[in-house]
């Protein structure tokens, strides 16, 4: 019979920080996408929207008009309608031509810094939320990496706003229990060794020195320990 | 001034009211002025010129405030010299209200740009002394008229970058005096004395008035370069251009009343064919001598830009037209642009030219300040000097 494969049912295991860092990418997404929106909307398509409007194309044509009527009034002598017709058709489309350009170029232009400031946003925005995780998780491995060399004197402490406080205030516990019996082990050891030295005139001289061999290891062991 | 108190008062109401146009159509940042008061429309180069002009008689009436006026006028000239595009210092007829740019194709424009450089020059000797008049002499020295003669010895009328110089140039009498005033008095770029006395002085006479006329007729032709020189005491070749332009604003008068079994709108009391808008749109009416296009439209500027000419006629047809369609024809800057009785069409717009023109020949009309600060500009006597004949007063006896 082979064992079934192995099958996560639960993907909330931490239910709290999962939604709290889940709510906090979708804020920053959603921030992100509103302010490239609000950009292009309200820089490019408005800019559009004005330039296009019915309104602007009526005064843009009315411009087109008054300034042929001007030049037709001081330069031309005759009817040159159908050649304004043409004039005015070019003119248009040039200034719609421009308009578009324009446009274009004012969004680009204003787009830049807004990026920028999104970009710096997220980066900072990141730096902040991933300290809140690395800053416990690099003081975990610098405590073990203290208890490996021996130093059981390490806390795992917290600063407010931290992830994970609950593994480290375990840990700390476990270091603060194997602190006080290493404490144990090593009063117990002082005090094996001078019973040995009372009863050493009482014992095989091979017996008490196999005793006194075997406590200073201990003595030796427990010793790499600071507490 | 000859005018009665309620002439005067009148004047004074729509000098006020038309010198509103450059104080409310302008982009205040830099200073732009708007050719007319549709939405959406481009700046005028020429209506810039005349609102210069406009907003130091403002000053001096104390309708406007000193410090204002200055900053306004020094705003103007410094987005002329430092923002708006210029080709040896002559600038696009039209400007983008926003940035200063060339609108549409616009041609780079020598009558234009000289109307701007009297509005510049004028507001120069006004504020005498200041950074206005430094930045104004400036813009005017900048300006290579010989230039724009494109190696003849007339001024062309424009130059474009997709086209090069226009087919057209300053050939025969118009509106264009000041500015072969203004190329031949230039102290950096001044063109030949002799280009002055190259144009066509071509005479017509209608019903006995004898005038060198412009080819179209229309009044502006006779009125433009007045606004800012005082031609009374000068003349070219034994021509007063004084006297011209009195006659032929009562030429145009009686064109208009000769024709007033034609059109509804015409009469002794309303006369004036100048350029202006109409039914059909922007058109170069005119009277006789001249081609005389005309159908039934009538600009009030037409009127007030002759009041120094023939005060009383003006006047009388100024306030004939306020007192008869005041409802229909008079709104915040004043008169608006034209009005057709035949085809009932009235203008709803004021255009930038048209009340600067109003405003300064009501100025020169009253107190001649614009002329007696133009005068004293020292292009203005360069050319006088190179060019023209100065009447001597005789002492009485």
């Amino acid at each position: 019979m082979t064992a079934a494969p192995f099958k996560r049912k639960n993907y909330l295991i931490k239910k709290n920080f999962q939604l709290k860092y889940t709510f906090s990418v979708a804020l920053i997404l959603l921030t992100v996408m509103g302010a490239s929106v609000a950009g292009i909307y309200f820089g490019m398509w408005g800019s559009i929207i004005e330039n296009f409007s019915k309104f602007k194309v009526s005064e843009n044509l009315e411009n087109v008009r008054r300034i042929a009527d001007y030049e037709q009034a001081r330069y031309a002598k005759g009817d040159y309608r159908l050649e304004k017709i043409f004039r005015e058709a070019e003119l248009l489309s040039q200034r719609e031509k421009e308009a578009l350009k324009d446009a274009l170029g004012s969004v680009n232009r204003s787009l830049i810094p807004k990026i920028t400031i999104l970009v710096l946003l997220m980066f900072f925005g990141g730096i902040f939320i991933s300290h809140k995780i690395a800053g416990p998780m690099y003081r975990i491995e610098r405590s073990a990496q203290a208890i490996r060399e021996g130093d059981l004197r390490v806390n795992f402490n917290t600063r407010a706003g931290d992830e994970m406080k609950e593994a480290t205030s375990n840990l700390g516990e476990m270091v603060k229990s194997l602190r006080d019996d290493v404490e144990k082990i090593k009063s117990a050891n002082i005090a094996l060794d001078s019973k040995v030295e009372l009863l050493s005139g009482c014992l095989p001289a091979k017996d008490s020195q196999s005793m006194k061999d075997a406590i200073g290891q201990i003595k030796s062991v427990l010793s790499k320990y600071k507490t | 001034m000859n005018a009665s108190p309620s002439d005067y008062e009148f004047l004074n109401k729509l000098e006020y009211d038309s010198l509103r146009y450059f104080v409310g159509e302008v982009n205040p940042s830099n200073g732009l002025i708007k050719d007319s008061s549709r939405p959406g429309a481009p700046c005028s180069v020429a209506a810039v010129g005349f609102g210069l002009t406009a907003l130091c008689i403002g000053e001096s009436r104390g309708w406007l405030d000193k410090k204002q006026v200055y900053d306004r006028v020094l705003t103007t000239l410094l987005t002329f010299r430092d923002k708006v595009k210029n080709e040896h210092g002559f600038f696009y007829h039209f400007l983008d209200m926003r940035t200063g740019q060339r609108a549409w194709n616009s041609e780079l424009s020598s009558i234009d740009t000289a109307l701007f450089m009297a509005g510049a020059l004028f507001a120069g000797e006004y504020f005498k002394g200041t950074k206005i008049e430094e930045v104004a002499n400036e813009l005017y020295e900048r300006v290579d008229w010989a230039w724009m003669l494109n190696g003849g010895k007339l001024l062309c009328m424009g130059w474009k970058p997709e086209e090069d110089f226009l087919p057209y140039y300053w050939d025969s009498y118009n509106e264009a005096m000041i500015l072969y005033a203004l190329a031949v008095g230039s102290p950096t770029h001044p063109i030949d004395k002799k280009c002055w006395f190259e144009w066509l002085r071509p005479v017509g006479i209608y019903k006995g008035y004898a005038v060198v006329f412009c080819y179209t007729g229309s009044l502006f032709t006779y009125q433009y370069s007045h606004a800012w020189i005082d031609f009374r005491k000068l003349k070219d070749g034994g021509i007063s251009y004084f006297i011209n332009s009195i006659n032929a604003s009562k030429a145009n008068r009686e064109f208009c009343i000769e024709n007033s079994n034609r059109y509804k709108t015409y009469g002794e009391n309303c006369w004036g064919l100048t350029a202006c808008l109409g039914p059909e749109g922007y058109k170069g009416y005119g009277a006789k001598p001249g081609e005389a296009f005309h159908d039934g439209t009538i600009a009030p500027s037409g009127m007030a830009g002759s009041l120094p000419f023939c005060w009383s006629e003006s006047l009388s047809g100024l306030k004939f037209i306020y007192e008869r369609h005041k409802n229909f024809i008079y709104g915040k800057y004043g008169f608006k642009d034209a009005f057709n009785l035949d085809k009932n069409w009235w203008s709803e717009e004021y255009l930038g030219i048209d009340v600067g023109i109003t405003v300064l020949m009501i100025e020169n009309y009253r107190t001649g300040l614009v002329w007696d600060k133009f005068m004293k500009i020292n292009a203005i006597k360069s050319w006088i000097y190179k060019c023209m004949e100065v009447e001597v007063e005789e002492e009485p006896e």
